[in-house]
């Protein structure tokens, strides 16, 4: 041994000391401003500034806006387009207000394919008074087909978002729902997947019968549906991407409301088989089918807590449509809303601890977060016209339809709400996928 | 190896001791102050004490008050000298005295025992000069056990009069020391609130979450860095709160370089 048990000891608190000795001030802080954070999208170099639907700064910069968590800094204020952070004047965007910078450049490299650059950067890293340390936060490069730039640039937004927010971004998730237009007697339904903000529809099904409930499986290749092209009540999958479809339910009766189990393994379900609709379970690959509640009453619309062991259903045993919660393992069944005549349509956040569903206030059918703990309902939307409300994957945004036809978007926080682009027709029952990848 | 062996442990001692010394340095302990306040206590005259004791806290700290606008170094140098009385020259003679005894019966002894040493040629002889010695020696010893009676009871009083001093200064330092953390704490709200009217919440988090920071300041508050000591689980949040205090640089710090030794390492603690 080089230093014996004493010395060693010494040595120790020899290079304890200097530690000892520096005096820490201690401090709280809390309750920061509730707010947007500010940000700057500068227009990608070797792109043009024309919104095209490829603009990857035009589409970042609404993305971003759109959820309400920031506050994009519009063009016209910026006083120079850099696209890494050799280039950028940090101080020029401080006094700008502008705490972040997303910039980057798109190359061409022939026969369609391009080349991505991107950088979050941080403003006050960069500028003097920052400590002079690393400000980019983000950096990544892509090589993809220019067809695909769209669907890059709503990748980006899901990287700052994630970054800056603390939560996956939703951006590159897609939704589902049902288009109907009116031909004199006639009607045209028309059921469609497109991405989350509205761009990119495809068709799915088209029929001449009424299709609903549509629902997407968490990792979004398929989508259940139930479709009345027979005259009746069929529930079917189809596999998004090869248009392949299978008939899952069609038992005398009501054959509705299918949705995925947190595996995508099975199918909650309502069937009227035995006389009253009632909550099943259909397991996809067995076919093995489990009757959830029993009774004279109508249960319907289930959805899946996240761990998968328990449901939530709409259901009239106590009078009204009242929001309830069954676990499977013993089936015992609680209620969860008190608060009002009329609550329907309920689904679990991701964490498991909260709600939204369709609510009746005073204005009329709205869209409400209840808290599952405290029993609190808070209004989201007020038109008192709306309906179907569909939670996004990260909990952040309600997507829901309205009497008219259309559809908008509302954050669960209640601060942002907006209008998805216009489709041909009236659309309803809209439903958020899962995260894509 | 060898010499390492031999050296090792003079090295690690004296490592330990410049260690100890920078510690000091470190907290700008006072060693001439300290000197100065020993010696005179120690000569301190006893009747000083039955003097009405004085008023000089209360005027230091309004001296203080006044002064700390000004210029706060300048208050340790002049207090001290406002605060302990000069020592007088009376003081000095009781302690020449003592000595002048104390030598006075060494060479007493040392000419008795001289005497003893001389060859005694009759024991009557002997016999009168040990009592006589005897007798000096009684007297000597009650002459030295008064002035130890007297020695003490002037060290009591000493003790006394040192006790009060030192309550004085602890006084004084605990009204400096409260004026000081005065201000530290307006700093700590300044900072606060520079920090906290940048930091935006873009989402709302739980109010479970939890994170904290350590901020080194430069000496004029620039935020020299911020480091995640303890992350809240979520970077989104992390993130908010760093972004916050880097963008609060620079920080309000006082320009006293004392006051701001305290508050240039900020363990800051953040919830939503």
């Amino acid at each position: 041994m080089f230093l014996s048990n004493l010395e060693r000891k010494f040595l120790f608190i020899f290079l304890l000391m200097p530690f000892q000795v520096q005096a820490i001030l201690n401090l709280e802080l809390t309750q920061g401003m509730v707010g947007a954070l500010p940000i700057a999208v500068v227009p990608f170099e070797g792109q043009s500034r024309v919104d095209d639907g490829n603009n990857i700064a035009k589409v970042v910069s609404a993305d971003l806006q759109n959820s309400g968590r920031f506050n994009v800094l519009p063009v016209s204020l910026m006083k120079q387009f850099p696209t890494n952070k050799e280039n950028t004047d940090f101080n020029q965007w401080k006094n700008s207000s502008v705490d972040n910078l997303v910039v980057g450049k798109v190359q061409s490299l022939g026969q369609g394919r391009v080349r991505v650059e991107f950088s979050l950067l941080d403003v006050f890293k960069g500028t003097e008074n920052g400590a002079n340390q690393n400000p980019i936060a983000l950096t990544q490069t892509w090589e993809i087909n220019s067809k695909d730039l769209r669907r890059i640039a709503h990748r980006i937004s899901d990287l700052v978002y994630e970054k800056m927010i603390g939560q996956r971004g939703i951006f590159s998730t897609r939704i589902a729902y049902v288009t109907v237009q009116s031909r004199g007697e006639n009607k045209n339904y028309k059921l469609e997947i497109a991405d989350a903000d509205g761009y990119n529809p495809q068709p799915i099904l088209i029929s001449p019968e009424p299709i609903m409930s549509p629902a997407w499986s968490h990792r979004g290749r398929k989508v259940a549906y139930v479709s009345f092209e027979n005259k009746r009540a069929t529930i079917y999958v189809t596999e998004v991407a090869t248009g392949q479809r299978e008939k899952v339910s069609s038992y005398p009766g009501i054959n509705g409301a299918p949705a995925w189990s947190p595996d995508d393994s099975k199918l909650a379900l309502v069937l009227s088989k035995s006389g009253f609709p009632k909550i099943y379970i259909l397991d996809l690959k067995t076919k093995a089918l489990q009757q959830v509640t029993t009774g004279s009453s109508i249960d319907t619309e289930p959805s899946w807590f996240p761990d998968g062991k328990s449901l939530v259903f709409t259901s009239d045993r106590s009078g009204g449509p009242q929001i309830y919660r069954v676990y499977l393992t013993d089936g015992r069944i609680e209620r969860l809303t008190y608060s009002g005549p009329y609550n329907a349509r309920a689904s679990v956040t991701p964490e498991g601890n909260k709600m939204i569903m369709l609510h009746r206030a005073e204005e009329g059918y709205t869209i409400a977060f209840a808290d599952l703990n405290s029993g609190s309902v808070q209004l989201l939307s007020r038109s008192g016209r709306d309906e179907s409300p569909s939670l996004a994957p990260n909990g952040s945004m309600v997507l829901f339809g309205n009497e008219y036809g259309v559809l908008g978007i509302i954050s669960t926080d209640g601060r942002v709400q907006l209008r998805l682009p216009a489709r041909e027709g009236e659309v309803r029952s809209p439903a958020w996928s899962g995260f894509l990848s | 190896m060898k010499d390492v062996k031999v050296y090792k442990t003079s090295i690690l001692y004296s490592a330990l001791l410049h260690v100890l010394v920078l510690n000091f340095l470190f907290f700008s302990f006072n060693f001439y102050k300290k000197v100065n306040y020993v010696s005179q206590s120690s000569v301190m005259k006893a009747s000083l004490v039955e003097l009405p004791k004085p008023m000089l806290p209360q005027e230091n700290t309004k001296k203080e008050i006044v002064l700390s606008q000004e210029e706060k170094l300048d208050v340790k140098k002049k207090l001290p000298l406002v605060e302990k009385p000069k020592p007088s020259k009376v003081i000095e003679k009781p302690a020449t005295e003592v000595k002048k005894l104390v030598l006075e019966k060494s060479i007493k002894i040392e000419n008795k025992k001289t005497k003893i040493e001389k060859p005694v040629t009759t024991k009557n002889e002997i016999k009168i000069e040990k009592n006589k010695i005897k007798k000096e020696e009684k007297e000597i010893e009650k002459k030295a056990v008064m002035m130890k009676q007297q020695q003490a009871q002037k060290k009591m009083e000493e003790k006394l009069w040192a006790e009060q001093l030192a309550k004085e200064e602890k006084q004084l330092t605990l009204t400096k020391e409260q004026q000081a953390q005065g201000v530290v704490n307006k700093y700590n709200a300044l900072i606060l609130q520079a920090i906290r009217s940048r930091w935006i919440l873009a989402e709302s988090y739980s109010p479970d979450l939890s994170a904290q920071l350590l901020i080194n300041l430069k000496s004029d508050g620039t935020v020299l860095n911020v480091e995640l000591i303890k992350s809240s689980g979520n970077e989104g949040f992390d993130r908010s709160a760093r972004a916050a205090v880097y963008k609060a640089s620079p920080l309000p710090v006082p320009p006293e370089t004392d006051l701001f030794n305290q508050m240039k390492v900020i363990n800051l603690v953040v919830r939503p």
